[in-house]
């Protein structure tokens, strides 16, 4: 039976408009026994391609690629074997090596280097039109190849006499072929789209670069046989080699690289023995027996998995990040381990905190489990070098991350496509005014068009990127699996497949994570000789220090939103804490979680249980269901799931959201409940729940991993104020808050802050006899290396003397001089500025100091710089200032409302008060209904903004453009939480002249 | 020196505004953002505030919005309508830029600017605090020079505005009687159009609007004694030879309609428009340029006779679809080479539909004996025009004719859409 052995994918880039699962799919539907996708260059789409194949046994899945050629066409190579298959990757490899992104080509000269290699023989070539071809001959003998197709375009005739020639020139076979680019006639449309796209043209001034015709869509046998049956040999030549091609992604076993595990050991021997030393050590000698059951349970189910390598390698790149003093913790599903907390990878006790290991990994799954590691960010590269180092580039990548097109992205390309100029406008705004823009279009219904390709387009590959952290790694070369490419950042291969790619063929993934506070823990903790498990647990004074949201700087609960809600939760235990982190999440905003939970844990609502099997799952959350663990568990105690199932039924709730249909699994959940003697109406709240855990929420065990970095670094805020924020501003750029902000907050905790000094600064900020000292680091476009200079030279005893004995460039001595940095020379910023003026430009320009006469030496008497603008010159040299807070010199200098943040905050509930601040955040969550959240800071501290839809319009222009801002409202509070309906913004600043006034952006999260 | 400064919002093209303030001042000049008007002298003709009211009053004519100050320099007028200011030592310091170049929008002087606030100088009076020797040495010769002009802005030199070139020839007659016949006025008037087709060779150029205008003896019966005749030259034209054929048919065929009712008294020709035409040489030993102007000329009669939709040059373009292979040309085109299949030379602007019996295609009262169908060639049009697909052949006929016909794919109705020759 004749089968398709050209086949461009979308992960062709613009040369494809069918996902690999539609090909599958259709060839399926339509009879064809085979089916060889061969996108250029790449093997990208082959994973999703082959996970739909798994579904027909019979039918076969044939990989190959189209691979550029130097001045030559592109020619196909379909790999026969494994072997085949693995040159063929070492191919695309070669093609992709030391190229710019999507320009990977090969020389004819490599192609014939590699015929060489074992493997060489299992591949089959197919060369387009006016090839090299008896140079082919050469190469493939009886393996090439000559394809003939017939696209109706008029130039069949042409196509097939040249191709007849050739394969009796060189007698080879002929071979009929589509070169499908699509599965159905009716993604034509879409194919010309991308094309257009890919040419900067509309479709109207595409011209030729369209195909006449939709022909090139997946033909089923029966067409094909007809539309060559005057060459049925080229239909039998396809049959012949689909035969012959036995090569099954399947086959695509590998192994763990696991040359470090002691001889003596199997694999699962040596984690079962890791495992409980580590065991040991974490209940200091005695492990309870609840734990010991929960290790055998998981070592019998790694055992039956066969994951043990996949634990010793992470495991051993702890270890390493341990002996490098590296900070580093497991999050995500892998705290629902026990082998994984006592390997030391995970810093949560499941057993202790009752978490679901089914969540991690589970029999019916059979997928290698996910664990995610974070290390500090400034040294996560070392981790990710001795990756490099310890497994070589070819059997250590990193792993791709497939960019793709949105519906509006794509909304957005199309309208380009159909002769619209969209200009530098967002799809946001191009959706909004394209009532007017649609015009440009000579298409009628254009909106309906766009919509329509936009749909199809929703989901398709834009580009691969980088994935912020996924490694994978193999015993055998990487480049045998999967070719591995550039990355666009340097020094960094990736490999073609995605983390999802990963999973379908179940292959190796570990995810390398760099976390900024991990950083400023480790840095803090060494600035107080401290270590991290030496943090006293459930510290009072850390407590209360949360509840007054006194948290800037602090990891998870440092947002306005997680300040807001500490107010309200008034958090005492370390468990309340993994509640917040998980509370201020869309899934249970959506899941309406939030307002039943806080009225329970306020007293304000009895807490009831509906079934008593709840209270043993819901204890802990007041019987709300705030974990996807615990709809889990919902499901395996009274749905009648497995454990398996409950994980099924997890992902299954993930899909709902795009799908937006409930899956048959969630019926069967209803059922369940129903059976076992739960309430309709409960079984509904649990429904509504669900609709929540649809949208971003943190599983348990994951809210636990990072609520103890939460208390970590809330316990180093509160006891070491002073190292805390040093830490913190040393470990930028990280978190919510700008070093101004924690700066400020650290002088309204007490802390001294020196300002930066030419002979006392190092690079970072540093601690001086209990004051932070500010760091070179923070002035604005100073290279490290520049410091380092400044450091060398010193002392320094004037400005001369500095100006000499350094050659730093002209704006960051600009920048030192308005940041005062030269006060200890008894100069100011006007005077040190006039004197760097004049060396700077007699260093470049000898000649007209010659021709004027001029010397360093004259002077000229500048006004003294007023406190305002003594503030604004320091934040223009390093974006921030040690001598004050903007708003406490704005007062001295302008007339605005009396009232401070620390006074607003006092005044009674629905009082109208008006008061101003430097604004610090805008915030416009997708789910808040057009509702935008701000917060004003001043000398005093924050005073939390909320602005309704019509307020916020209203305010719009100065809102978005302004950071000084005067605010009058309401006051509304809420526990310990109060904030500011806003009724009325103004800007402190009315004049036009932007030059004197100070600009402070504020964080921004706008959807 | 007494400047006034118009100055915009926005960059407009200025010089028809330019033009019209040439009512008030011979001495304009203009830069893209701005118009300088120098009023020095002109205090007997109007007042300052008078003049303010008339350049309001022109604004609106032009729908445009400006703001304008005055002042002794170009620097001074500018910066006072940019800040609006009255007073040289209250202007900011940013206007430092304004004195460097007043014609050009520039940031050349922007590190200079910003170190003068980083010192505290905020105004242009401030600036008195710095020596001046110490100057050239801290912000270069260019902040020197900003900073000279201040006190010598009536140095900077004027940029004198021209308007866009216009060709008027014109002479009196003496004819006596009305005129019957073309040929007499032509006569004359060939005499001023190669005036003035030398003197705009003498600027490179070739016309592209022209006009004529006839002043008639003023008789009691004559309603409209200035008949005035425009004409947009589809292809420009630059010399006599070439213009008059076509201001010949046109006043031919104009008069016919209205003829003239009175004697002439006085024949105005003016070149209004222009383009940029050919180099000031004539090439003597090449027919080239003659027989390009020749066919220019054609062209543009045609175009004035049946106007420009009717004649026009036919430039192919890349499409499938025959209909939408070409596309009206202002200019000849250059031959291009397309890869598609083999076209008919005639098609029809409308395919007809075709009937068959047996062997036959016919049409009308033509029979074609159909000996073989070559292809098809399958099309699928412009989908986003919501076009049909159709699959087209080759008919080889027994005449020997060959036809290219269509039909929707899988259906058997056919229609004729070309011929080949």
């Amino acid at each position: 039976m004749f089968a398709e052995l050209k086949c461009k994918t979308n992960f062709s880039f613009l040369k494809g408009a069918s996902n690999p699962d539609e090909l599958v799919h259709r060839a399926i539907e339509i009879g064809l026994e085979s089916l060889a996708i061969n996108d250029v260059n790449g093997v990208y789409g082959l994973p999703k391609a082959y996970w739909r194949a798994k579904e027909a046994p019979s039918f076969k899945l044939i990989t190959g690629v189209d691979i550029h050629i130097q001045d030559h066409p592109s020619i196909t190579l379909l790999a026969r074997d494994r072997t085949a298959y693995g040159l063929l990757c070492r191919i695309i490899t070669a093609a992709h090596a030391d190229k710019e992104k999507g320009k990977a080509f090969l020389t004819l000269e490599q192609l014939a280097f590699f015929s060489s290699n074992k493997g060489f023989s299992g591949l089959v070539c197919l060369p387009n039109a006016k090839s090299n071809y008896s140079l082919l001959k050469a190469l493939f003998e009886e393996r090439l190849y000559i394809p003939i197709s017939r696209f109706l375009d008029g130039h069949d005739d042409q196509r097939g006499t040249e191709a007849l020639q050739v394969a009796k020139d060189y007698s080879a076979p002929l071979l009929a072929t589509n070169d499908v680019l699509y599965h159905v006639k009716e993604r034509k449309p879409l194919q010309d789209a991308f094309t257009a796209i890919g040419a900067g043209v509309s479709l109207m001034d595409a011209g030729f670069k369209l195909l006449p015709n939709g022909e090139r869509y997946l033909k089923s046998p029966f067409e094909m046989k007809l539309l060559f049956k005057d060459l049925p040999e080229a239909i039998r030549a396809s049959e012949e080699i689909a035969e012959s091609c036995t090569f099954s992604m399947s086959e695509l076993r590998y192994r763990y690289p696991s040359e470090w595990i002691p001889k003596q050991h199997t694999p699962e021997s040596y984690l079962e023995e890791l495992a409980l030393q580590g065991a040991k050590e974490r209940y200091k000698g005695n492990i309870p027996d609840e734990v010991m059951r929960q290790l055998q349970h998981e070592f019998s189910l790694i055992r039956q998995l066969k994951f043990a390598d996949y634990f010793l390698t992470i495991y051993e790149i702890v270890e390493f990040a341990r002996s490098r003093d590296i900070l580093c913790q497991g999050r995500g599903s892998a705290a629902n381990s026990a082998v994984c907390y006592c390997l030391g990878i995970t810093a949560i006790d499941p057993v202790r905190t009752n978490l679901l290991f089914e969540r991690f990994i589970s029999l019916e799954r059979n997928e290698p489990p996910d664990i995610d590691v974070d290390f500090e960010h400034e040294r996560r590269e070392e981790v990710i070098q001795h990756i490099y180092e310890k497994y070589g580039r070819d059997r250590a990548a990193m792993v791709s991350a497939v960019i793709t097109y949105q519906k509006r992205s794509a909304f957005r390309e199309l309208s380009k496509a159909f002769g619209i100029d969209v200009g530098t406008l967002s799809a946001k705004k191009l959706l909004r005014d394209f009532d007017e823009l649609e015009k440009q279009s000579i298409a009628p219904n254009c909106r309906e068009q766009i919509n329509a390709l936009a749909e199809e387009m929703h989901g398709f590959p834009r580009h691969i990127s980088i994935h912020s952290g996924g490694f994978t790694l193999s015993a055998d070369p990487i480049i045998e699996i999967v070719p591995v490419e550039p990355a666009r950042m340097e020094g960094r291969t990736i490999i073609q497949w995605d983390k999802y790619d990963l999973d379908y063929l179940g292959l190796l993934k570990i995810d390398v994570l760099a976390l900024g506070m991990l950083s400023a823990i480790k840095k803090n903790l060494d600035l107080v000789g401290m270590k991290l498990h030496e943090i006293p647990a459930e510290d009072h004074a850390t407590y209360k220090m949360i509840q007054k949201a006194d948290t800037v700087g602090t990891f998870q609960v440092e947002s306005r939103a997680q300040m807001n809600m500490s107010g309200r939760l008034m958090p005492r235990t370390f468990y309340d804490l993994v509640v917040q982190v998980a509370i201020v999440r869309p899934g249970p905003i959506v899941g309406k979680m939030v307002h039943p939970y806080l009225k329970r844990k306020r007293g304000l609502e009895a807490v009831t249980y509906p079934h008593p099997k709840l209270r043993e799952i819901l204890g802990k959350t007041l019987g709300i269901p705030l974990f996807q663990e615990q709809l889990m568990k919902i499901a395996i105690e009274l749905g009648g799931f497995t454990g398996g199932e409950a994980d099924h039924l997890r992902r299954a709730i993930g899909a709902w959201r795009a799908s937006g249909s409930i899956e048959e699994v969630a019926v069967r959940l209803l059922r369940g409940l129903r059976k076992n003697g739960v309430s309709d109406e409960y079984s509904k709240t649990i429904l509504e729940h669900m609709k929540g855990f649809a949208h971003y929420g943190f599983p348990e065990s994951h809210a636990a991993s990072f609520a103890l970095l939460t208390y970590a670094s809330c316990y180093l805020k509160c006891h070491q104020p002073a190292e805390f924020a040093c830490s913190l501003i040393n470990s930028q750029p990280m978190g919510f808050y700008a070093p101004h902000t924690i700066i400020d907050d650290a002088k309204l905790h007490g802390v001294k802050v020196l300002p930066i000094d030419l002979n006392q600064s190092a690079w970072d900020c540093t601690m001086e006899k209990g004051a932070v000292r500010l760091g070179l680091r923070m002035v604005m476009g100073l290279a490290e290396k520049e410091a380092a200079e400044i450091i060398q030279n010193r002392p320094y005893h004037s400005c001369q003397d500095f100006l000499q004995k350094t050659k730093l460039r002209t704006d960051v001595l600009h920048r030192l001089a308005i940041g005062d940095a030269f006060q200890s020379f008894g100069m100011n910023q006007r005077d040190t500025l006039w004197q760097i003026l004049s060396a700077k430009t007699k260093e470049s320009s000898n000649q007209l100091d010659l021709f004027t006469g001029i010397t360093a030496q004259d002077s000229a008497s500048f006004k003294t710089l007023n406190g305002y603008e003594a503030v604004s010159s320091d934040y223009a040299a390093y974006g921030a200032s040690t001598k004050a807070h903007p708003m406490a010199e704005l007062r001295k200098i302008r007339k605005l409302p009396k009232l401070t943040s620390f006074e607003a905050k006092r005044a009674p509930p629905k009082t109208y008060i008006k008061t101003s601040g430097l604004l610090l955040v805008r915030q416009k969550p997708p789910t808040a209904n057009g509702v935008c959240f701000g917060a004003i800071e001043d000398e005093f501290g924050f005073l939390d903004l909320v602005l309704f839809q019509k307020e916020f319009e209203e305010a719009r222009e100065v809102f978005l453009n302004e950071c000084f801002l005067i605010v009058g409202g309401y006051i509304e509070r809420d526990g310990h939480s109060v904030s500011m309906i806003v009724k009325k913004v103004e800007a402190i600043f009315t004049e036009k002249v932007q030059a004197k006034r100070l600009s402070v952006e504020p964080t921004q999260y706008f959807w | 020196m007494r400047i006034v400064c118009l100055l915009f919002a926005s960059t407009l093209d200025l010089n028809p505004l330019a033009e019209a303030c040439l009512r008030f001042t011979p001495k304009i000049a203009a830069s893209s953002e701005a118009i300088f008007l120098d009023i020095s002298g002109c205090e007997k003709l109007y007042s300052e505030s008078s003049l303010f009211l008339r350049i309001g009053i022109l604004l609106k004519r032009f729908q445009l919005e400006a703001k304008f100050a005055i002042a002794d320099d170009i620097p001074s007028a500018l910066a006072f309508a940019k800040y609006g200011e009255k007073e040289k030592a209250h202007l900011p310091i940013e206007a430092l830029q304004v004195f460097a170049n007043p014609f050009a929008v520039s940031d050349s002087l922007s590190k200079a600017i910003l170190s003068f606030r980083r010192l505290g100088i905020d105004t242009i009076g401030e600036l008195s605090a710095i020596p001046r020797k110490s100057v050239a040495v801290r912000f270069g010769k260019e902040g020197l020079y900003a900073i000279q002009m201040i006190e010598n802005a009536s140095h900077i030199a004027w940029r004198n505005f021209t308007p866009p070139l216009q060709i008027v020839e014109a002479s009196d007659v003496e004819s006596g009687t009305v005129l019957h016949n073309l040929e007499p006025l032509l006569f004359g008037l060939k005499t001023l159009m190669d005036r003035a087709l030398v003197r705009l060779r003498g600027h490179l150029k070739l016309a592209t609007l022209i006009e004529l205008k006839l002043t008639q003896e003023k008789y009691s019966t004559v309603k409209n004694a200035v008949r005035v005749f425009r004409l947009e030259l589809s292809q420009p034209q630059g010399t006599v030879l070439s213009l008059l054929p076509i201001v010949r048919e046109h006043l031919d065929r104009e008069l016919q309609r209205n003829p003239l009712e009175a004697p002439l008294k006085h024949v105005e020709f003016s070149i209004l428009q222009s383009v940029s035409g050919r180099g000031a040489q004539k090439d003597f030993f090449s027919k080239k340029e003659e027989e390009e102007e020749n066919f220019r000329s054609i062209v543009a009669r045609l175009n004035d006779r049946l106007g420009l939709d009717k004649a026009f040059f036919a430039a192919s373009q890349e499409s499938y679809l025959p209909e939408r292979a070409w596309k009206k040309n202002a200019v000849k085109p250059k031959p291009v080479q397309l890869s598609i299949p083999e076209r008919p030379l005639r098609v029809l602007k409308t395919p007809k539909k075709l009937k068959q019996e047996e062997d036959f295609f016919i049409l009308a009262a033509k029979r074609w004996k159909v000996e073989a169908l070559l292809g098809p060639e399958r099309l699928s049009g412009d989908w986003w025009l919501q076009d049909e697909a159709r699959d087209y052949f080759k008919v080889l006929t027994e005449s020997g004719e060959e036809l290219w016909i269509f039909s929707a794919p899988g259906k058997r109705d056919y229609f004729l859409h070309g011929i080949f020759d």
